[in-house]
C-alpha cells in the first residue's frame, strides 16, 4: 500500500513539474500565478499522500500550512494589480 | 530504500534544481518570483522526504504565504518607480494589453564582479556543507544526549527542548536579528509603515467572504502550532509566521489591524518576545542559575510563556515588515505618520 502512495507521490510530482510550462509560455501575469498555486494545492495532496506513506502524522500539520496560507499570494496579486488591470493583463 | 522511494527522491531533487536555476535565470523579474515560490514548496516536501517536520513546517509557513506576498508586492513598488522615470516610457505595451509588471520588472544584466563573488561563496558554502556532513559523527552526535535530559527539559518534543531551553540562547538571538532587521526598515523609512492605508481595492464580496473564514482559523492554527510544540513538531516561530499571515491578510483587504492599537502596544507586541527571555535570563542570573536556566519543575509552563511572547512578537514582526513595503510612498500613510508623530510629542 505504501509503494501504492509513494507512486501517486510521484504522478502529482510530475503533474506540477508539467505545469511549469505555463510559468515559461504564460502569457498573462495571471497564468504564471496559476502555477505558484498548483504547486500549493498539489503539495497539500503529496503531504497528506507522504504522511500516509510514511505513517508521521506531523506531515499532516504542513499540509494544513499549505492550504491556509497558499490563497495569500492570490489575495495580494488581485488586491494590488486586480481590477486595474483587468483580466487580460500581460506582464512582459 | 525502495525503488519507488528513490524515483520520488531523485525527481524531487531535480525538481528543485530546475526551479533554482530558472529562478536565477528567468528573463523577468516576476517569472523569477513564481519560480521562487515553488522552489519553496518544493523545498518543503523534501524537508519532509527527509523525516525533518520541523523545518518542513518552518519552510512551508514562510515559502508558501509570506515569502510571496513580500516579492509580488516588491515587484509592484518597483513597477510603480519605473513608471515614474522618463526611460521607461518608451516601454509603453500595444494598444489592449496593460502592462502589470512593466520596465522594472525585467532583470537587470548581471555584473561580472558581483557575479564571481557570488559563486566563489556558494561553492565555500557547498564545500563547507559536504565537509560538515563528512564529519557528521556516527549515531548522530548530540542526539543521544538530547533525548537522556528530555524528562528534565519540561517538554515533550526533543526539537522544542533544544531550542527553547538547551540552547535557548540561539533561539533569544534570532528573535534579536528579527527585531534588527524591523530596526533597520525603521531607520531606512522611518515608521511610515506602522500608519496603515485604506488599499486601493476595496474588497469584494468574495473576497470578503473569504477572509472572514480564513483569519479566524489562521490564528486558531497560529495556536494550535505553538501548544502542538511541547508534545510534536511545531512551536513559536511557526505559530508566529502564521499570526503574521493572518494580519497581511487583513491588511490586504483594507482592514486597520496596528493602526488601531496605541503606539505603546505596537512597540511592545514588537519588543516582548525579545524582552520575555531577557527578563527571564537576568533573573536566572540573579537567582544563581545560568542565564536562561529554567528552575527544573516549571520548565515546561516557563518554556510555554516564552514561545508565546516570541510567538507574538514574530507575527508583529512579520506583518509590520509588510505593513511597511505595502504603504511604502502612498502618501496618504505619510500624513498619517506626520499626525501620529505630532500626538507623540504631547508631554
Amino acid at each position: 500500500m505504501d509503494t501504492f502512495y509513494v507512486a501517486l507521490a510521484i504522478f502529482l510530482v510530475l503533474n506540477v513539474a508539467a505545469s511549469l510550462i505555463r510559468v515559461i509560455r504564460g502569457p498573462t501575469a495571471a497564468d504564471r500565478l496559476m502555477t505558484a498555486q498548483l504547486f500549493g494545492t498539489t503539495g497539500v495532496a503529496l503531504l497528506l499522500l507522504l504522511a500516509e506513506a510514511s505513517g508521521q502524522p506531523a506531515f499532516r500539520n504542513v499540509a494544513l500550512i499549505f492550504a491556509l496560507l497558499a490563497i495569500l499570494i492570490v489575495i495580494c496579486f488581485v488586491q494590488t494589480t486586480g481590477s486595474a488591470a483587468g483580466p487580460g493583463n500581460r506582464e512582459a | 530504500m525502495r525503488p519507488v522511494e528513490i524515483g520520488l527522491d531523485g525527481l524531487l531533487c531535480l525538481l528543485l534544481l530546475v526551479l533554482a536555476w530558472k529562478a536565477l535565470r528567468a528573463p523577468h523579474l516576476y517569472q523569477s518570483a513564481i519560480y521562487f515560490i515553488a522552489l519553496g514548496l518544493v523545498m518543503a516536501l523534501a524537508w519532509v522526504r527527509l523525516a525533518a517536520p520541523d523545518v518542513a513546517l518552518a519552510e512551508a509557513a514562510i515559502g508558501t504565504g509570506l515569502l510571496g506576498v513580500l516579492l509580488i508586492d516588491s515587484l509592484r513598488v518597483f513597477a510603480r518607480d519605473s513608471k515614474t522615470d522618463p526611460d521607461a516610457e518608451s516601454e509603453e505595451p500595444p494598444p489592449g494589453e496593460i502592462n502589470v509588471y512593466p520596465a522594472g520588472s525585467a532583470r537587470p544584466s548581471g555584473r561580472t564582479l558581483p557575479m564571481i563573488l557570488v559563486t566563489a561563496s556558494c561553492g565555500l558554502l557547498a564545500i563547507l556543507l559536504v565537509e560538515a556532513i563528512i564529519e557528521l559523527p556516527d549515531g548522530g552526535g548530540l542526539t543521544a544526549a538530547a533525548q537522556e535530559n528530555l524528562e528534565r527539559s519540561g517538554v515533550d518534543h526533543p526539537v522544542t527542548a533544544v531550542l527553547l531551553n538547551y540552547r535557548g540562547y540561539d533561539t533569544w538571538l534570532e528573535v534579536g536579528v528579527l527585531l534588527l532587521a524591523m530596526l533597520g526598515i525603521f531607520c531606512a523609512g522611518g515608521r511610515v509603515g506602522f500608519a496603515e492605508t485604506r488599499q486601493s481595492n476595496p474588497p469584494g464580496h468574495l473576497l470578503s467572504w473569504l477572509i472572514r473564514a480564513l483569519a479566524p482559523l489562521m490564528i486558531l492554527a497560529a495556536a494550535y502550532l505553538l501548544w502542538l510544540g511541547k508534545l510534536a513538531p511545531g512551536g513559536a516561530f511557526q505559530s508566529g509566521v502564521i499570526l503574521g499571515s493572518a494580519g497581511i491578510l487583513l491588511r490586504l483587504a483594507g482592514f486597520q489591524v496596528i493602526s488601531r492599537l496605541p503606539p505603546l502596544a505596537v512597540k511592545l507586541g514588537l519588543l516582548l518576545g525579545f524582552g520575555v527571555f531577557l527578563i527571564f535570563g537576568g533573573a536566572a542570573l540573579l537567582t544563581g542559575r545560568a542565564f536562561l536556566e529554567y528552575p527544573e519543575a516549571r520548565a515546561g509552563e516557563l518554556i510555554l510563556l516564552v514561545e508565546t511572547a516570541a510567538a507574538v512578537s514574530i507575527g508583529f514582526t512579520i506583518f509590520a515588515f509588510f505593513a511597511y513595503l505595502n504603504s511604502r510612498d502612498q502618501p496618504e500613510a505619510q500624513e498619517n505618520h506626520a499626525r501620529e508623530e505630532g500626538g507623540n510629542q504631547k508631554p
